[in-house]
């Protein structure tokens, strides 16, 4: 089966995302030529700047008209456009494994998204499942969109969350930053912000992209409960009223309303999805909202 | 306490699944959540009050094992105290014969009085006055009340007592598991039955028989330990009679006449103190209503023969009645005694002719007859009874042949000289010997075919009204009225006027305005009837009860329904334990 057809219910809708474009405030380097604006000045067609000659330049960009009126060598140097690497670091803990749909299922789709978005503007998309970033895959150009969309399908739920581990572990691999898309549900008892500021300190392109589960929101059980940690196996004795469920909801918010509230003061792209949200033009909406893709 | 369904106690083991329930449905639910970073903090936030949510859960469930037992004992029917034991029918048979005069039947009151005392509440009762006339006092009576009541109105007869009667009532009671007893003196007690004697030696008046006569009343009265001082005294209507009991048994006759309390009275002059008293009601003798008629008054033959028959001749109520106000009195008297002539028309009623042979009446005068005897007599009939006409000389007589409807009593042989006949309601018993001209007043005959011509008018008219009726009960006739009688007007005591009392299917119900005793009459047409409410009833006394007595059988009387029904307060018991459980259960639903 097409798994864009499995990924998304609208086939079509593969097409649309290739207008959209992931928003990168800083210049990225890549290592081939793309559609995004390289940091470093190179054989491109937008003049970007004059140098002074030295020995063994080009002599194909020498500005000889500027040596007329001069009569000083001149160099005239070329914006580069260049790909950029887009990580897709998707939470699979075992946290993810949860709602109905499930949000793992869910941020999947959203990868998917945001990987075909990179693979369409040439950007060399990296799909990294977390834990388990060594199973990470990378991906370049439109025609790798199906192999990125079955990657994408058997990345399956396992492991507690660790993102700072992670990202650590990440970056160390690498030597140039990219953009990085977090896909998560944030809930890591080690808090996500570290992770996010590692990212940021290792100069990524960070967004975060939060997915949460309707239930999740408003637990709908009553009575007396005992809550199991889907990662650790924890439990916890609850007798959940009214009145605990407010004040669940309660945190609930004011836990979704930090995460926007951090993601404002780092200046990063944050979205928050819930799993029932329908998936399409509205998701965009969102994505392109969240100041993730334009 | 006790079950009276022991088998609903099963019901208790629905408390197991009760609690299995109530424990599943209390069990923490487990529930997997993707982490519990953000439930800590809600803990952390609100006071955990797990302790006080677990002691309300054990409460709820200690509230409904509570309501299934309330509710499993309410099923299996609790009661305590002792149940009402089965009722075991006592039969008292009351002797109530002539032995039981005087202390004799008080005694038996008390026996039985206690005999019912000793019997459980829920025991029948039933009480038998056995006389001549067997008498139901309480038939399987409970309420103490009535049966004091019922006892307290019985009277030992004057006669003796029909024991066989109760063969039968005995007979089913005893298949009941009950007990029958007979109370008194009376050997003839049917084998079967137990005897309460009464206990004792009473010396006094142990004997009373009474006969009432026409116009007699004669008494035997049987006396023990009497001293040489005591004296019987009879009183009735007046008259008061003495004899001294030189033996144990005393015969006294007494006159009827109006009838009324007889009392029975032993003076103990020197001697020790009676306590016996026997009192009898005696009814009144009939005594008749008798009209004259005859121009300037009744001839001296007829004014003795009158007053020789005093006793049943009504003084008072006997007339002179002119020829003209015939048809008026013949409605008020009973016997029209007509001397000289028949007046004609002769209006319908009873008439005791000393007339020629009246020709209205069909009689043919035959020619009169000299001197001669009766050769022809009816000896049966009641008119000429004790008269022996054999004996009657004859100097002059009207013989008559007689008409259709006419019986002759007395014959010469040219015709009859005395006949009893009926003719178109008027009824007659004819004399055509004159006093004067027979040997009728000399044998004394004549004085007796006077009496018996009115005996035999007033047997043949019964009076519709019992004898007696008892203080408190309606007069009511003893036998139907005739067809067509609409209304009776009625008189009673305590001088209430007449008042037309309404006949309905031929008979009536008066009750006299005053309980009182005394003389009711009764006007039906032309006839009027007398009856008289009394506090005794004839052959009654008044004798009252005391003393103790031995007892029947094991005393019952403690074997009271102390019984409670408990299964209404553990319903309602379970019911507000339910509901306590819900008011809990909404209390601790999330």
């Amino acid at each position: 089966m097409n798994p864009a057809a499995r990924l998304f219910d609208d086939p079509d809708f593969v097409k649309k995302l290739a207008y959209l474009d992931l928003v990168a405030k800083q210049l990225l380097a890549g290592t081939r030529r793309g559609e995004r604006r390289s940091a470093r000045p190179g054989s491109g067609t937008l003049f970007r700047d004059h140098r002074s000659y030295s020995r063994g330049d080009d002599l194909r960009y020498v500005d000889w008209n500027v040596y007329g009126r001069l009569d000083s060598l001149f160099v005239k140097q070329f914006e580069v456009e260049e790909s950029a690497d887009v990580l897709l670091l998707l939470d699979r803990s075992l946290s993810m494994d949860h709602g109905t749909p499930g949000k793992l299922a869910f941020a999947r789709r959203l990868a998917a998204a945001l990987g075909y978005v990179g693979l369409a503007h040439l950007d060399r998309v990296e799909v990294l499942p977390l834990p388990g970033e060594e199973e990470g895959r990378s991906f370049t150009g439109r025609a790798q969109a199906r192999d990125l969309f079955h990657h994408l399908l058997r990345v399956e739920p396992r492991g507690e969350t660790d993102l700072l581990g992670a990202v650590r572990r990440i970056a160390a691999r690498r030597r140039r930053h990219g953009v990085a898309v977090l896909l998560s549900d944030l809930l890591d008892p080690r808090g996500y912000r570290r992770a996010v500021d590692y990212l940021l300190h290792r100069r990524y392109e960070v967004f975060l992209v939060q997915v949460y589960a309707p239930e999740e929101a408003a637990p709908p059980h009553r009575g007396p409960l005992r809550l199991a940690d889907a990662e650790t196996g924890r439990r916890l004795a609850v007798h959940l009223t009214e009145e605990t469920a407010a004040a669940y909801r309660r945190v609930f918010r004011e836990f979704c309303a930090g995460v926007s509230r951090y993601a404002r003061s780092k200046g990063i792209g944050h979205a928050r999805f819930s799993t029932d949200t329908p998936f399409g033009p509205a998701a965009l909406s969102v994505l392109s909202r969240g100041g993730v893709v334009r | 306490m006790t079950f009276a369904r022991p088998e609903f106690l099963w019901l208790l083991l629905l408390g197991v699944p009760v609690a299995v329930l109530h424990l599943v449905r209390r069990r923490r639910k487990r529930l997997r959540v993707p982490a519990l970073l953000l439930w800590e903090r809600v803990l952390a936030r609100a006071p955990r009050r797990f302790g006080a949510r677990r002691l309300a859960s054990l409460l709820s469930l200690l509230l409904l094992l509570l309501a299934v037992a309330a509710g499993s004992l309410a099923a299996a029917d609790p009661r305590t105290g002792r149940p009402a034991p089965r009722p075991r029918p006592l039969l008292l048979c009351l002797c109530g014969s002539a032995r039981m005069g005087g202390e004799r039947f008080r005694r038996a009151l008390a026996l039985a009085r206690e005999e019912i005392r000793r019997k459980a509440p829920v025991d029948p009762v039933t009480v038998l006055l056995v006389s001549e006339h067997p008498r139901i006092l309480a038939a399987r009576e409970t309420d103490p009340g009535r049966v004091e009541a019922a006892l307290a109105a019985a009277r030992p007869s004057l006669a003796r007592a029909d024991w066989p009667v109760i063969r039968e009532a005995a007979a089913a009671v005893r298949r009941e598991g009950g007990r029958v007893a007979a109370v008194g003196v009376d050997p003839e007690v049917p084998s079967g039955v137990a005897v309460l004697p009464v206990p004792g030696e009473n010396a006094g008046i142990t004997g009373f028989g009474v006969h009432v006569g026409r116009e007699k009343v004669s008494l035997r009265v049987t006396i023990a330990g009497a001293g040489p001082g005591t004296f019987l005294r009879i009183l009735l209507g007046g008259r008061e009679v003495r004899r001294r009991p030189a033996r144990p048994e005393v015969r006294v006759e007494i006159p009827r006449g109006e009838g009324g309390l007889l009392r029975a009275v032993l003076d103990p002059g020197a001697g020790p103190a009676f306590d016996d008293r026997v009192e009898a009601w005696i009814p009144p003798s009939p005594r008749l209503r008798i009209g004259v008629v005859a121009e300037g008054g009744p001839d001296p033959f007829l004014r003795a023969a009158l007053s020789a028959l005093a006793p049943l001749v009504d003084p008072e109520d006997s007339v002179l009645v002119p020829p003209a106000r015939l048809r008026e009195a013949g409605r008020r008297l009973d016997v029209l005694v007509v001397a000289g002539a028949v007046p004609d028309p002769l209006p319908p009623g009873d008439y005791v002719l000393l007339t020629p042979p009246p020709v209205s009446l069909g009689f043919t005068p035959l020619p009169e007859v000299g001197t001669g005897s009766v050769w022809r007599r009816e000896e049966d009939h009641p008119v000429l009874r004790g008269v022996d006409a054999a004996e009657v000389g004859i100097a002059g007589a009207r013989p008559a042949r007689l008409p259709e409807g006419a019986r002759a009593l007395l014959s010469v042989p040219e015709g009859a000289v005395a006949a009893v006949g009926e003719k178109e309601g008027r009824r007659y018993v004819w004399i055509g010997l004159r006093p004067e001209n027979s040997t009728l007043p000399l044998t004394a005959a004549w004085p007796l075919l006077l009496r018996n011509a009115f005996r035999w008018f007033a047997g043949m008219r019964a009076s519709v009204l019992p004898p007696a009726v008892p203080l408190g009960e309606a007069v009511t006739p003893s036998t139907l009225l005739p067809p067509g009688v609409r209304a009776v007007a009625c008189e009673g005591p305590g001088g209430e006027g007449p008042r037309v009392v309404a006949v309905r299917n031929g008979r009536f119900s008066y009750r006299p305005a005053v309980l009182a005793e005394g003389e009711v009459r009764a006007r039906l047409g032309a006839r009027e009837y007398r009856t008289r409410i009394n506090a005794l009833l004839p052959g009654e006394t008044n004798a009252r009860p005391r003393g103790g007595a031995p007892s029947l059988g094991p005393d019952r009387s403690h074997l009271t329904d102390t019984e409670r029904r408990l299964a209404p307060w553990f319903a309602a018991a379970a019911a507000l334990l339910l509901l306590a459980e819900q008011l809990l259960r909404r209390r601790l639903r999330p």
